[in-house]
């Protein structure tokens, strides 16, 4: 019983191993160049530390049955619950959201443990319900599931963070079998309600919900940033000003430039290549998994996979879209790379998750 | 193992590579296409430069003596973030630079990264701080304008600015060419517009230093003046080729504190004033009148009761003297007014403006000053019927100064119109020298007439109007003028403007003067009383300064032998003999303005007792100084005496008595030993 439970390590699958410790390093080096020698001097030891942690949770994934871990999930998830709600209550404001817990010197958002929960128990909803077309009542319970953190998190108020769980709700309802006149119905819905809010309000209201949507970046700030992002990434040209002489970093133009705007500072040091290996070491890990994804050997692990993708997905689109302008900044930082230790962390775990299924297929449990 | 459907996994991989297309197109867009645009713009924002002014040129005199040079000075600023103890820091800086330790530290502490601490402070407490070595405490090097000679030809020279700028006269007029280029120290700046540190790569770059003048004026000379003239003009120019050897405009005022004086006082009169000329006007009436062969000298010409209808109104004399029949030489000598009105008629307005024209009356000379007035000459069709008249003698036309001067050099040079210049070369820092051609003179009258008119103008102050002009050991020719100051509503009484315009020696004129004194007070208002004495003492003292021999008296062999090679050209001061020699450029600076001799003199003022005033003169020019004589004979006294320091252009005076009235001339023996050692030439200072 003990051995199927923590079986010998077998095979990992090195390729999504590989991709992401590079990522971290990667991230690591980052961190160190654009805080080294300032105020910020010390984050890249802790993101260091943050990183081996998530390697452990990783591993502990991996050799842990997530058979077992879904089978617990709905706990798990209503576990991770409830720090969520101590925080609307009686958390401290850290840069205006209540979304950090505090122990000692480390700081960890609770919320992005929750994300690893929802995906469980996503994927143990799929796992025992086996329909091709998505009944009303799935639907009902998929939205429910997410929604319930997503708001929790949204009132911290903090809407990226909130957002990133957004994938999962997508996730669930495309592979698991909303049908196409549905999904239309649902975009030409969304479509109507923004139109219509666009044209009934006032300027200053539409303004305001701006605002209370994305309270960090008001107007002159999320424009100074997305401005200095895209100095800092033409700047860098095609191979970059080289590692820790980015002007742009170094002399603190590029807001946040360790978390949210970490991938501007790699082009600019590094130029369009180091974006492009960034880039492309996540299309290995992603397109890697996926294809883990369709050679799992039940449901569940399938789910567990495409939920924890999509996340990673949503955050490295979203992410590298805002550097460059195409999308409007949100605080949502490049995982495994951005500062960040809880965010660091849960990615390995999903990473370990991912490992796990694959780890798993063959075994006869 | 079917759980998902393909397609939806396809789709999704679809739709992300579309993305992934559109983020590497768009990265590639920015940072390979438009790469350059953004680095440019990051460098823009990232960099604070902080101008650093360039050395100004100097400007010298013609012994290449400072009339204005520009000390380095060192400027201390700090770079905050790189202080590492701010207090003690301040202690220091408070102790070297006169400042509140307080108050350097709260710069210090200042959220700003780069702060001045000091402008231009002196070289020694640069020095003593720099060995201090505080680190974030830096140094650069920036000027600041001295006047070593305060307020002389202070109205010529000009002034600078706060910033740099030359505001007036020379300074102004040559701007460009003396003021350099100004450098830059680049600092790197954060987002926060604090700087952050010193561009690593040396990316600012040093000031260029700013070319020097060397102008034809003398300090010697020009000290003359401005010890002499209390409210009016001065000016001394060479007449062959218009080098001004002087121009004093009083009041005048300290260029090294500018803001202090009215701006009245800032303006240089001899050029920028145009006043009405009067009787010395008189010059230009007769040499047309001669030019055109309208008048002969032995001709009489009728002044009749001394007055003279024209039109309606009647001229007089001035103080209604008659003289009844004068030639032109009388005509000059008495300053009639009628008998020059009668030559002036024979003119006709037409010759009269073209030849008056000619002589440059109502043209600008294009002198290197800036704000030159043109003087006031209208076309004959707007004549009355009395300016035929009127103009003939002075009034209803107007000059500045400089204007008559070069009148008064035409007649000298032998007719020829010479373009006033100060400046003669400009010598670059890097030794290129633009030696500057003035305009060659335009022949403007015949030599006989030129001729003709410097012996009327001898006459003068021979026997007529001018006598105080008169110099001892020199002939002098030269007219003298006074006129009512016009104002509102018809000339004014009691305000007069006096002048002298002239020139020595008559036969080889190597200075023309001339003098204006506007409103003086007293009871004498002519310029034979005003404008004539005090051209006689200037002149005099500038053919001293110059050692032009006087004429009559018989020079020593070796003497005359050293004149005639030197001429009036004074050794070239501090000028090494390459610059004459090529105008390649060399390494390194060139000319330093080698210390002024303020003291002119080490040893103070050498002993002139027993020299003859000629050689007392010399003697006395050769260490930068002017001599004023009373008597005549050899130097039996001197004011200061022997061995005292003064500045430079001081005047010494010198008693002068005959040999046997002498109470303790000296030996002839020792004469002559000293004039041989005035026969040897100069040594270079």
């Amino acid at each position: 019983m003990m051995r199927r439970v923590f079986p010998i390590p077998r095979r990992l699958d090195l390729i999504v191993l590989g991709c992401g410790i590079s990522l971290a390093v990667l991230g690591i080096l980052f961190v160190s160049s654009t805080t080294e020698g300032g105020r910020f001097s010390g984050l890249a030891t802790r993101q260091t530390i943050w990183v081996l942690v998530g390697l452990g949770a990783m591993f502990a994934a991996v050799l842990f049955d997530y058979r077992v871990l879904l089978k617990f999930s709905f706990v798990i998830y209503c576990v991770t619950l409830i720090p969520l709600v101590y925080l609307l209550f009686f958390g401290q404001r850290i840069a205006n959201v209540k979304s950090w817990i505090r122990v000692g010197s480390f700081q960890f958002q609770p919320a992005e443990l929750t994300k690893v929960a929802t995906a469980l128990l996503l994927a143990y909803l799929f796992e025992s319900s086996d329909e091709t077309r998505m009944k009303l009542a799935t639907v009902a319970k998929v939205g429910t599931i997410v929604m319930i953190p997503f708001l929790l998190v949204f009132l911290q108020p903090d809407a990226g963070l909130a957002a990133t769980f957004l994938p999962l709700l997508g996730m669930a309802l495309f592979f698991g079998g909303l049908p196409a006149r549905a999904w239309i119905a649902l975009v030409l819905a969304i479509a109507l309600l923004a139109g219509i809010g666009w044209f009934v309000l006032a300027d200053y209201q539409k303004a305001r919900i701006g605002t209370f949507l994305n309270p960090e970046a008001d107007v002159l700030g999320s424009g100074y940033q997305v401005r200095q992002s895209k100095i800092a990434v033409g700047s860098g040209g095609f191979a970059g000003k080289g590692f820790r002489s980015g002007t742009q970093s170094q002399l603190r133009f590029l807001p946040v430039q360790h978390t949210d705007f970490i991938l501007a500072v790699i082009a600019e040091e590094w130029g369009f290549l180091g974006v492009c290996l960034v880039l492309a070491l996540f299309a290995g890990l992603l397109l890697r998994a996926m294809s883990l994804a369709r050679v799992a050997r039940d449901r569940g692990g399938v789910f567990l996979i495409l939920a924890i993708c999509s996340m990673l997905f949503f955050s490295v689109v979203v992410n590298a879209s805002m550097m460059i302008g195409l999308l409007p900044t949100t605080g949502i930082p490049l995982p495994l790379v951005s500062y960040g230790g809880s965010s660091v962390a849960t990615s390995f775990l999903g990473i370990g998750l991912i490992l796990a299924v694959e780890y798993r297929r063959f075994a006869n449990a | 193992m079917n759980f998902v459907r393909l397609g939806r996994v396809r789709f999704l991989a679809i739709f992300l590579s579309l993305w992934a297309s559109v983020v590497v197109g768009r990265l590639a867009e920015l940072q390979i296409a438009e790469g350059s645009h953004y680095r440019a713009r990051a460098q823009r924002q990232q960099e604070r430069r902080i101008e650093v002014s360039p050395l100004r040129g100097s400007i010298f005199d013609r012994e290449g003596r400072p009339l204005a040079v520009s000390v380095e000075a060192s400027s201390v600023y700090a770079i905050c973030d790189e202080v590492r103890n701010p207090a003690a820091a301040a202690r220091v800086l408070a102790r070297h630079l006169d400042q509140p330790e307080a108050a350097i530290l709260a710069r210090l502490t200042a959220k700003k990264g780069f702060v001045w601490l000091a402008r231009k402070v002196d070289r020694g407490a640069a020095t003593a701080l720099a060995a201090e070595k505080i680190p974030g405490v830096h140094f650069v090097t920036e000027t600041k304008r001295s006047y070593p000679k305060g307020s002389l030809a202070a109205n010529v020279i000009g002034y600078v600015g706060t910033d740099d700028k030359g505001l007036g006269g020379l300074e102004h007029f040559y701007d460009s060419t003396i003021r350099g280029k100004p450098g830059e120290i680049v600092a790197l700046t954060d987002a926060r517009r604090s700087t952050y540190g010193q561009a690593e790569a040396p990316s600012g770059k040093p000031p260029e230093e700013g070319a020097s003048l060397f102008t034809s004026l003398d300090s010697g000379i020009q000290f003359a003046e401005d010890a002499h003239a209390k409210s009016g003009v001065a000016i001394l120019l060479d007449p062959s080729d218009g080098a001004i050897l002087a121009m004093a405009s009083a009041p005048s005022f300290d260029p090294n504190d500018y803001g202090r004086s009215p701006g009245e006082d800032r303006r240089n009169r001899a050029i920028a004033d145009a006043y009405e000329p009067g009787s010395t006007f008189k010059i230009v009436t007769g040499s047309l009148a001669l030019e055109n062969s309208l008048v002969t000298l032995d001709e009489l010409i009728d002044t009749g009761n001394g007055t003279i209808r024209v039109g309606n109104t009647t001229i007089s004399e001035h103080d209604r003297k008659q003289y009844g029949s004068l030639t032109l030489a009388g005509i000059f000598e008495h300053s009639s007014n009628v008998g020059i009105i009668r030559v002036g008629l024979r003119l006709g307005p037409g010759r009269l403006w073209q030849g008056a024209t000619a002589l440059g009356v109502g043209r600008a000379t294009e002198i290197d000053l800036p704000g030159e007035h043109a003087g006031i000459f209208r076309r004959p069709e707007r004549w009355s019927g009395l300016s035929n008249a009127m103009i003939s003698m002075g009034q209803e036309v107007s000059v500045t100064p400089l204007q008559l001067a070069r009148i008064g050099a035409a007649i000298a040079n032998g007719g020829r119109l010479v373009q006033p210049r100060l400046v003669r070369r400009i010598v670059h820092p890097d030794g290129r020298v633009d030696v500057i051609v003035p305009s060659p003179p335009r022949r403007v009258l015949s030599e006989a007439t030129a001729r003709t008119v410097r012996d009327l103008l001898v006459g003068v102050v021979e026997r007529g109007t001018g006598k105080k002009a008169a110099i001892p050991g020199f002939v002098v020719a030269g007219k003298t003028g006074t006129a009512q100051k016009a104002g509102v509503g018809g000339y004014q009484r009691g305000r007069y403007v006096s002048s002298f315009v002239g020139f020595a020696p008559s036969d080889n004129p190597k200075i023309v003067g001339l003098v204006l004194i506007e409103e003086p007070r007293g009871a004498r208002y002519y310029g034979g009383d005003i404008a004539a004495p005090v051209f006689a003492r200037v002149v005099s003292q500038a053919l001293g300064i110059l050692r032009v021999g006087p004429e009559e008296q018989r020079l020593p062999e070796t003497l005359l032998a050293s004149t005639s090679t030197e001429k009036i050209h004074y050794p070239e001061g501090i000028i090494p003999a390459s610059v004459h020699s090529t105008v390649e450029p060399s390494a390194g600076p060139l000319l330093r303005p080698v210390e002024p001799p303020s003291a002119a003199t080490p040893d103070g003022i050498p002993s002139a007792i027993g020299l003859s005033a000629r050689q007392a003169l010399a003697l006395l020019a050769r260490n930068g100084l002017a001599a004023q004589f009373e008597g005549s004979g050899f130097v039996v006294a001197q004011d200061p005496a022997p061995g005292a320091r003064v500045r430079t252009g001081s005047i010494c005076l010198l008693r002068l008595a005959e040999p046997a009235a002498a109470p303790e001339a000296p030996g002839k023996e020792s004469r002559d030993r000293r004039a041989e050692e005035l026969a040897s030439p100069p040594p270079a200072p």
